[in-house]
């Protein structure tokens, strides 16, 4: 056991990988809240999903009311459901349309809507499924190795 | 015909407050001219070691509240609501604010005589 020849793994020089940004073209990330009241979001859920958007998270919340209604109606608190969506800027004209028109419905179906730049993401894998990275490739009918 | 949102800027304050405080920071931003907020539930994980060395309690029990406000009261209101809710207050709230790119909803919604009105104007332009 002792006799056995080592062989010497013969290291081949490595060249430097170039970074993810340097390889890939990189797209911005937005995220996009929306504010609605209680049982409205699975609407917007699955319609910011048929645009693309890889992520949505739906969070309780309340709502402290306006002025105006404080002073009419006195201390009145409204159930609501805050959507927090991570997806590209360049989706969000998009996702604000579908809000738009859906605010317009009913008065029920009210709420507001905003985006917020996304400066960095932690680890190329996260980057890639909030941005949905190979979209581009499986619309080419490949597959991703 | 598009129905365009106004060319406001705004800003999202996070204000994250011990729960049961939410009031203290609606209260503030009230009379620094903002109109509503959106409140949520939250859990707080700070450091201990940090916390005790400047004698700060921690509360788990946290609430997060939401405000959208125009950028030009923004600064107005973030010092009004450190002054009523900050951390040297029975709520500790800490602040900060983000940046909107986008804005939708926060307009009334249009009087239809207003867009009938600019629907007639356009016919009129493209017939002229």
């Amino acid at each position: 056991m002792f006799n056995k020849k080592i062989s010497k793994k013969v290291q081949q020089p490595k060249t430097p990988a170039l970074p993810f940004e340097k390889r890939e073209t990189v797209q911005s990330l937005s995220l996009f809240f929306t504010i609605i009241n209680r049982h409205q979001a699975q609407y917007f859920v699955k319609a910011y999903q048929d645009v693309g958007c890889s992520l949505s998270m739906v969070m309780y919340a309340h709502s402290m009311p306006p002025v105006e209604i404080l002073q009419l109606l006195g201390a009145e608190e409204t159930k609501k459901d805050i959507i927090m969506t991570v997806t590209r800027t360049e989706y969000i004209p998009e996702l604000k349309k579908i809000a738009e028109e859906r605010f317009k419905i009913s008065k029920v179906s009210k709420g507001i809507a905003f985006a917020i730049p996304i400066d960095a993401v932690s680890g190329i894998a996260v980057y890639k499924f909030l941005a949905d990275h190979n979209k581009e490739v499986r619309a080419n009918g490949n597959t991703v190795k | 015909m598009e129905i365009q949102s106004n060319n406001k800027k705004y800003s999202l304050l996070i204000i994250i407050i011990n729960k049961g405080s939410t009031d203290l920071v609606m209260n503030a931003a009230r009379k620094a001219g903002s109109t509503g907020g959106t409140i949520a539930v939250a859990r707080g994980t700070g450091n201990p070691n940090v916390a005790k060395f400047y004698g700060i309690a921690i509360q788990p029990e946290k609430e997060m509240v939401f405000i959208v406000v125009d950028v030009t009261i923004k600064d107005k209101v973030m010092k009004q609501i450190y002054d009523e809710a900050g951390l040297e207050t029975v709520g500790q709230g800490i602040i900060f604010s983000l940046p909107i790119t986008d804005a939708v909803g926060f307009d009334p919604l249009p009087n239809i005589e207003d867009i009938e009105q600019k629907l007639l104007e356009e016919k009129a332009e493209k017939a002229e």
